[in-house]
């Protein structure tokens, strides 16, 4: 058995495919850590100032730290008391001491500054002021069981409620000796979000699986089942080996990950208690950080090489594999539906509670209390899941081994039968590009990923729905050109809010003269606090009018759609559609011999090669239609949009970015036609190229490489200050407010275009002038 | 007795039946399974070798069905599958030991015997490289071997002989003529040189039928009278495949040799081969 063990590991390490993969599948994590730590860095000061803010704190003892951050946020609390007096001019204006005046002039031009830096002050106040008085939380804890257990109630109590009091009491009894010190806690919280290397972990599995059981496929199956082990022992055996090269790999791919975390952002004390860290500071566990990692990856690793046994069965026990895949990917597509869409108020709660979805989650492992727990048979959602992963493991291994040798054909009806030739060549080139070639499963990943993506969009933007909801009513009162009567009615409501202000301003020095009581204060506070509800809204409405704005436009949707402020999610887009063409093109593309061997026939020559691009372009320019749809469908419903017709202008202008030449005359709408005319332009021209790339290139590992070299290095080399890239890359057109705000150049277009009909006319000749072995 | 017997095995897939009521008989000694392609060979050997389950029928080894005891006669059985292609990346000494762990050979059973079949077939050189870097020829004999191992008494070769040259052939053929003397011998072909010489019984299968199970010799005896050799001209040549059955045509300067089997038995006969044999059985 071990012996057979060792050699089945063999084969599977021996293959270049493994490493290739397990390589690719770092690689891809590597790339998606950078581009959020790129976000991170560019985007969020608080890191850097959390940063510097710990580094200091660490040359300080922990009651030192805490005098400092109260100190601080005095401080903080007195800038903006200062800032405030100015901004209402009122007649006291809060002093500042001299210390806090020149800290105050550095700094006083950069808003962001002050916002950033209070936010991560008032944070480790809070951090450090919990670390303090974790004795205290454990005292209060101790405290609150003793008051059960003495109260009426304990007696009404069930003994299995009695009981679970008793335990909670008695694991944070071992906590009671615990003394905590601060810890850079971020970084541990950064690593502990983030999901992509738990998603790729599982895609890699499913890749193992299907590495592992194809080889033994064909006439190489029937002579492995000629063998007296070749049957149930050989399965049960290609099961261990997965669970062994499985676990390791994910847990290496989970510790090459952390490590580039603890590179990037700062190294963390590993032997201090878990509670140190925020997220973690009610845990009942007696866990140093370190281990608790390692528990979280142990835990991941298996639970989700348990769970990948059901796809093992499902591709061993169908002939046809395409059943397989979307019986399971369906199965996760669903749960994951549920786990985005549940509330928690719903009756179906326990539905996301206990969902596969969960085990991607590292919190959800911070309440797992050890490998014991899962037979105190006690409800918890961590039980229940990991019962569930066992026993679905179990079963699905039974039935795995026990019809090993009984597999299911299901003939699914095709289209067409593959022996017709002409008429249903176009349908026959479809049939091999997404069955043959699997390239349904590229569109699958595409569509389940932006619907998802939009789903969770929309969950996550529903209350801020409501506010903007509240501004556009406003906004639609009074939209539309600027007249008279705009500017009266608006001056009009601005002097109600001065009335409002001044109202309440004597009835505080009513109180301070007291001639009202404090709880009449509070009364006037609450209603001046509802009257002024919407004032920054009229203010902001009020000074863009002053300034001499022709317009009043609710501009947030245009601006969303745009991306006229952040041109991250263009990049995101970008990247994502110019992957999928890249994918889709690799997988129309045909191995050498058969090209040769369909160049013989009567119609493998043009007619074939037309099939074949009109598919794979028309797949692609529906999916980035799709993509460009949902986004624009999600900015529509978030911020209401009625003013298409309105000039271009004011729309910049209001975005304070200048407007080029070109776009003087035109209107909001024949802008948005012509950045999404842009954006189809560039997919076209991306399809052209890369197919091209493909066609030129013998082997389609040599065409995959080229093609990313040449659609992803410009954009690097763009993001890296060489701007000049852009004149001769197509990723500014995918990105085409770029294109069209600062780069628009008629001699690239017609440069392009020229390309287009070279590579096209090149690839109907058949013209290999570059062949890449 | 009969070593192996197969009794009123059918196959069905879907619309197709593969294999019709096939009743067989193996002792010791070489079977040349003789077929067209699409004549079942391979769905036969695969119901052999346990891949697949017969649709009615059964197998009989040494009078027990197999389905009784599959892992039994698991261990009797060694198979050389057609076209193998898998495994590249291992060493032939490491898929050949993994074969042996698959047949429950302990490891150091296993090297012996390895290297003693690795160096009948003058592989034992070549054993340490990787099975990618083999040519045609050296993979097959690699499969030979590990058909051989654990010395089993039932081989089932599917198509030994495809793809080598005709030095290999020959070798090959000497290699299997050689272990054969105490073991059954079955060898799914369509060649038939490979057999010629070596094979004690003939099996011609088409359609899924049994036509014959016969020697060779007796085969060729039925085709006394039958296999003729004329010269005809290029104008009637045309005249003359449409009335007989053309076995090979050779141009020589009196005009174009016809080898060609007639339905009636003639005078002027010349000795048929099996070449004969299996155009006269097997083509209409």
């Amino acid at each position: 058995m071990i012996q057979l063990l060792y050699y089945e590991c063999i084969k599977l390490i021996k293959r270049r495919s493994f490493w290739i993969l397990l390589c690719g599948v770092i690689l891809i994590d590597f790339g998606l850590f950078q581009v959020e730590r790129t976000y991170n860095d560019e985007h969020n000061l608080k890191q850097t100032y959390y940063e510097e803010t710990m580094a200091y704190i660490d040359t300080l003892s922990t009651e030192q730290a805490f005098q400092w951050l109260t100190d601080e946020r005095t401080f903080y609390d007195s800038i903006n008391a200062f800032k405030l007096s100015q901004f209402l001019e009122d007649d006291e204006i809060t002093e500042l001491t001299q210390t806090e005046s020149e800290r105050y002039e550095t700094y006083k031009d950069e808003e962001s500054y002050w916002e950033e830096r209070k936010i991560v002050i008032n944070d480790l106040y809070d951090y450090i002021y919990k670390i303090m008085n974790y004795q205290n939380y454990q005292t209060q804890i101790k405290q609150n069981k003793e008051n059960i257990v003495q109260s009426p109630l304990w007696n009404l109590m069930s003994e299995q409620e009695q009981e679970d009091v008793q335990l909670q009491a008695e694991a944070y009894a071992h906590l009671q000796d615990t003394k905590l010190n601060p810890v850079h806690y971020r970084t541990i919280e950064r690593y502990a979000h983030a999901l992509s290397v738990r998603l790729l972990s599982f895609l890699f599995l499913c890749a193992l699986i299907i590495l592992i059981w194809k080889e033994d496929e064909g006439s190489i199956h029937d002579l492995i089942n000629s063998t007296i082990h070749g049957h149930q022992k050989n399965a049960l055996i290609k099961i261990i080996c997965f669970f062994c090269v499985g676990i390791v790999s994910v847990l290496m791919i989970q510790c090459i990950d952390f490590i580039w975390y603890l590179q990037a952002y700062g190294g963390c004390d590993l032997l201090a208690p878990i509670q140190s860290i925020p997220i973690l500071y009610e845990s009942s566990q007696s866990l140093t950080i370190g281990t608790w990692l390692i528990k979280n990856m142990i835990l991941f690793s298996i639970l989700i090489c348990l769970f990948s046994t059901v796809f093992i069965f499902l591709y061993h026990i169908f002939h046809n594999k395409i059943l397989s895949f979307l019986l399971f990917f369906g199965f996760v597509f669903l749960e994951a539906v549920f786990y985005q869409n549940i509330s928690e108020s719903s009756i179906w709660l326990a539905w996301k509670h206990v969902n596969i979805l969960q085990l991607f989650d590292p919190i959800w492992y911070g309440n797992f209390l050890s490998f014991q727990h899962l037979f105190t048979w006690r409800f918890s959602a961590q039980v229940s899941l990991s019962w569930i992963c066992i026993m679905i493991a179990l079963f699905s291994t039974i039935c795995y081994v026990k019809f090993y040798d009984r597999r299911i054909s299901i003939h699914m009806k095709r289209w067409v039968s593959l022996s017709c030739t002409n008429t249903y060549l176009w349908i026959q080139e479809g049939y091999r590009i997404l069955l043959t070639n699997k390239g349904v499963f590229i569109i699958l990943i595409v569509v389940l990923s932006t619907v998802l993506t939009w789903f969770h969009r929309l969950q996550t933007y529903a209350s801020l729905q409501q506010n903007e909801q509240v501004v556009y009513e406003i906004y639609s009162q009074y939209a539309g050109e600027v007249t008279e009567d705009t500017k009266r009615n608006l001056k009009i409501k601005m002097e109600s809010y001065a009335n409002y202000e001044q109202l309440y301003q004597n009835t505080i020095a009513s109180y301070k003269n007291k001639k009202i009581t404090y709880d009449e204060l509070q009364d006037a506070k609450t209603s001046y606090d509802m009257q002024m509800r919407d004032f920054p809204i009229y203010e902001k409405l009020y000074t863009e009018v002053e300034q001499g704005i022709p317009y009043i436009l609710y501009d947030k949707g245009y601006q969303a759609i745009f991306s006229m402020k952040v041109i991250d999610r263009d990049v995101h887009q970008s990247v994502w559609i110019m992957a999928f063409v890249l994918f889709m093109c690799g997988a129309a593309a045909y191995h050498h011999q058969e090209e040769q061997l369909y160049q013989s026939t009567k119609l493998g020559n043009h007619v074939r090669l037309c099939f074949m691009f009109s598919h794979v372009w028309m797949i692609c320019f529906l999916m980035a239609l799709l993509v460009y749809a949902l986004d624009y469908a999600h900015f529509a419903h978030l911020y209401p949009m009625d003013d298409f017709d309105v000039g271009l202008r004011t729309l910049f202008d209001l975005c304070h970015i200048p407007l080029p030449d070109m776009l003087q005359t035109w209107t909001i709408q024949q802008y948005l036609f012509a950045l999404f005319g842009i954006r189809l332009l560039g997919v076209l021209s991306t399809c052209i190229t890369v197919t091209f790339l493909f066609q030129v290139c013998k082997s389609r590992i040599i065409g995959f490489l080229i093609s990313a070299f040449v659609l992803f290095l410009p954009m690097f080399l763009y993001y890296h200050e060489l701007t000049f890239v852009s004149f001769f890359s197509l990723f500014d057109l995918f990105m085409g407010n770029l294109f069209l705000q600062n780069m628009f150049s008629v001699s690239k277009l017609l440069l392009l275009l020229l390309i287009d009909v070279g590579c096209l006319w090149m690839l109907f000749q058949k013209k290999r002038f570059l062949v890449f072995k | 007795m009969a070593i192996l017997e197969i009794k009123h095995v059918e196959k069905r897939f879907k619309d197709v039946q593969a294999l019709c009521d096939i009743s067989l008989s193996f002792e010791k000694g070489i079977y040349g399974l003789i077929g067209a392609n699409g004549a079942g060979k391979s769905t036969l050997f695969q119901i052999l070798t346990t891949s697949m389950n017969p649709t009615n029928g059964e197998i009989l080894y040494q009078n027990e069905p197999i389905s009784k005891n599959a892992a039994l006669y698991r261990s009797k059985i060694g198979y050389m599958p057609q076209n193998h292609k898998a495994y590249d990346h291992l060493s032939a000494l490491q898929f050949l030991y993994y074969m042996a762990s698959l047949k429950g050979i302990k490891k150091q059973a296993a090297k012996q015997e390895i290297q003693q079949l690795a160096q009948s077939v003058h592989l034992l050189d070549e054993l340490p490289r990787k099975i990618g870097t083999y040519s045609g020829g050296m993979r097959q004999r690699l499969m030979f071997i590990q058909a051989l191992l654990g010395n089993p008494e039932i081989l089932l070769l599917d198509e030994p002989t495809a793809g080598l040259d005709p030095y290999e052939r020959i070798s090959m053929r000497n290699h299997i003529f050689r272990i054969a003397k105490d073991k059954t011998v079955i060898i799914a072909t369509h060649v038939m040189q490979d057999i010629e010489f070596i094979a004690n019984e003939l099996i011609l299968l088409k359609k899924g039928k049994i036509l014959r199970q016969e020697s060779g010799a007796s085969l060729l005896e039925q085709l006394q009278g039958h296999v003729h050799e004329v010269i005809v001209d290029e104008q009637a040549l045309e005249t003359f495949q449409k009335q007989e059955k053309i076995a090979r045509m050779v141009k020589t300067k009196e005009g174009i040799r016809v080898r060609y089997i007639s339905k009636e038995k003639k005078e002027g006969y010349v000795n048929a081969d099996l070449e004969d044999v299996y155009l006269h059985f097997m083509i209409e």
